[in-house]
């Protein structure tokens, strides 16, 4: 078992928890979101580079990246609207619905 | 791969692209154009459904078909006909996003339905989100109301965090159990640290769609600034997808013999989530002014009650107990989603015709609008669970089978938050009918039209009246539940 | 070590060389350049020899986004067609079918973004 790549996939999930928590811009958020994604892609990886058929988690990794994008799209999509709307993006501005 | 087994998804993906490239045309009646179409081929979709023969595993184990998850894919399809119907109040025949609201709900049905067939993590996490993005954009579509961008993106932004989750968990379940199968995890799962911290995981990215208490931070504010319309979707559909997966996931994934730790913790955790989700809900809607406020912790506390259904599933190994709590589920999941479509439709109303959805703004709304004011009572005594409309029968298939798993705890639990529960109901009731009508908000009063919404907002409480006295309801969810 | 680590020796040898070629040549700069500064000028970032007008961090016109996210989704939706480009063969005309189903929800996509004028500047 590749535990190195494991541990640093769990490191680069554990920062974008971290961060998605305590930070509080909308757009870096969004960034740390995409780390999250990224340690478990790193973990699929990792896993899979040990089976006989490493082609399963691969092609979940394919479509991880995939979602993720139109995800980001979206996300983009509406912290732009909020944007035009208000003129901040950051979270403690919520006046409306407390966060 | 047998294409024709998905016939259905494939009809809703194509209408929708339809309809899609058509709202970019301008040409006469355009709305109702559009709006029939869409109605027109989620009818097509269930025909074909009913149509095509059904086969077990229509995809490798990607995707089980049997009675179960086709009775979940029907009820998704019916239940997005009132709500395509009532969204018709939405638009004017100019508005641009018609088309884009219509080809969301599809896709999002979609989405739901490729999620209650799954039987596999790939599958799982692919509904999940194709399900979700398009909610996303749903909270937040043809909104002049100002919290409606800050709820889009509240809801966005912690969707994405807990389906980063979801796929963090599923690969962590991966790593030592190797497989993304359910049915080769019931072998597989050796109930390791990693893996129960995968499960946690899994189990907190579903929660989060169910709305359930740990996770259930958005979904007061996506309730209250999303469209009414919108809102009687996200609190439906969702709930469906994520419910029929779960139990399919804990009654073909875990096996109870395997691991005592891993099986204590799926039990215990899925308890903790049902109770606590029952008692937060209840006690905080007691103190809530604004009625969608109001149906937001309500519909938390209505999901902790479904949930006891999966954790009969989760406690008892036993065939027969496991039907019952998906005979449950079932019953129940169909009554709530008559109940909230027909509320959210009411409030729908209320909000073009008074201006807003306090409880004032329901004060003596029998006096004005007598069918409204009865629709609405006929719901919320349903979601109650006073007898002989359909919510009484849910809870009773979802406690007996408690009852029958030995779970005595959790059923007097829930008891005694039905109890807690007729306070904020009885209290819009007592609003509609006996209090005058507040002058501030009857100012704003418009001269009531044709509405859509409260078309559906009767034909739905009629149906909640009527569906827990019909036996044949009885025997397609014990037919369903069987095949579990 | 098996070919598959073995594949990446030549990863690490190109990332060490990149790095020391770049570090060689910021070591060469820092040598050669004069030690002492006479002129304001000289300490600015360098754009075409034309003095710079405002700080480099200005805001973009908003419009840009819609032609980014539209790139993006389009962009990232190739993914799928470098793991497909790889087994065409083996795969036949039934996979050729499938990639142009993938291709045609796509430009549904593309179609509606046309219709609804995202792609005009104005």
């Amino acid at each position: 078992m590749n535990y190195l790549l494991l541990i640093l996939g769990a490191a680069i999930f554990s920062f974008g928890v971290l961060g998605a928590l305590t930070l509080r811009n909308a757009i870096r958020i969004l960034m740390c979101i995409e780390l999250m994604l990224n340690g478990a892609n790193l973990t699929f990886i990792a896993t899979a580079s040990q089976l006989p058929d490493p082609g399963l988690a691969q092609s979940m990794v394919v479509f991880a990246i995939a979602i993720a994008a139109s995800e980001t799209i979206v996300g983009l999509g509406a912290i732009v609207a909020m944007y035009r709307a208000k003129g901040w993006v950051t979270l403690e501005q919520f006046s409306l619905l407390k966060w | 791969m047998n294409f024709a087994s998905f016939y259905p998804e494939m009809v809703l993906l194509v209408g929708a692209c339809i309809i899609l490239l058509l709202s970019v045309f301008k040409f006469a009646l355009r709305k109702y154009v559009l709006g029939l179409l869409a109605i027109l081929t989620v009818v097509i979709s269930f025909i074909v459904m009913q149509a095509v023969p059904g086969i077990r595993e229509p995809a490798g184990n990607l995707f089980v078909q049997n009675d179960f998850s086709n009775f979940a894919r029907g009820l998704l399809l019916v239940i997005s006909v009132p709500i395509l119907i009532s969204s018709l109040d939405m638009f004017n025949d100019a508005s641009k996003r018609q088309g884009e609201f219509v080809f969301l709900m599809l896709i999002s049905v979609t989405g739901l339905m490729l999620l209650v067939q799954s039987s596999h993590m790939l599958s799982l996490y692919l509904g999940i989100e194709l399900s979700s993005i398009p909610l996303y954009m749903l909270a937040g579509l043809k909104s002049h109301n100002p919290k409606s961008k800050e709820a889009v993106v509240k809801y966005f932004l912690l969707g994405a965090f807990a389906s980063a989750m979801t796929i963090y968990g599923i690969s962590l379940i991966y790593t030592t159990a190797g497989t993304f199968s359910f049915v080769e995890l019931f072998n597989n799962i050796k109930g390791t640290p990693l893996e129960m911290a995968g499960f946690i995981f899994v189990l907190a990215g579903l929660s989060f769609k169910i709305a359930a208490v740990p996770f259930h931070f958005w979904a007061p504010d996506v309730y209250e600034g999303s469209p009414p319309i919108s809102t009687a979707f996200i609190s439906v559909a969702p709930k469906i997808g994520a419910l029929i997966v779960l139990s399919r996931f804990i009654s073909m994934g875990i096996n109870p013999a395997a691991s005592d730790n891993f099986a204590n913790l799926v039990k215990w955790s899925i308890a903790a989530i049902s109770a606590l989700s029952m008692t937060y809900g209840n006690l905080t809607a007691i103190w809530q002014t604004e009625v969608k406020r109001i149906m937001a912790y309500s519909s938390i506390a209505q999901i902790g009650y479904m949930l006891i259904g999966i954790v009969v599933i989760a406690f008892s190994p036993e065939a027969v107990i496991r039907s019952e709590g998906a005979r449950g589920i079932l019953m129940y999941v169909t009554a709530y989603a008559l109940m909230n479509i027909a509320v959210f439709s009411v409030i729908k109303v209320v909000e073009a015709r008074r201006g807003g959805t306090t409880l004032n703004h329901f004060k003596g709304l029998s006096k004005t609008d007598p069918g409204l004011a009865l629709a609405m009572t006929v719901s919320l005594v349903s979601l109650l669970g006073i007898p002989f409309a359909a919510g009484f029968f849910g809870k009773l298939l979802i406690f007996t089978a408690g009852v029958s798993a030995g779970l005595y705890w959790l059923v007097v639990l829930a008891v005694i938050n039905s109890a807690i529960s007729a306070f904020y109901y009885f209290g819009i009731v007592k609003n509609m009918y006996f209090e005058a009508p507040d002058q501030e908000c009857l100012r704003t009063e418009t001269k009531p039209g044709f509405s859509f919404a409260y078309l559906v907002a009767v034909i739905c409480s009629v149906l909640t009246l009527v569906i827990g006295l019909l036996p044949w309801i009885y025997q397609l969810i014990a037919k369903a539940s069987e095949s579990l | 070590m098996n070919d598959y680590s073995f594949g990446y020796l030549f990863v690490g040898i190109f990332a060490l060389v990149g790095l020391a070629m770049g570090l060689i040549a910021f070591f060469l700069a820092f040598a050669l350049r004069p030690k002492r500064i006479d002129s304001d000028l000289a300490t600015t970032s360098y754009e075409c020899g034309i003095p710079p007008k405002t700080d480099s961090k200005i805001k973009f016109n908003i419009r840009y986004i819609v032609f980014a996210l539209i790139f993006v989704a389009f962009d990232v939706e190739a993914v799928f067609l470098y793991p497909w480009a790889v087994k065409v063969k083996e795969l036949g005309t039934y996979a050729i079918f499938e990639v142009t189903l993938f291709i045609a929800i796509l430009l549904v996509g593309y179609f509606y973004a046309w219709g609804r004028g995202l792609l005009k500047w104005d």
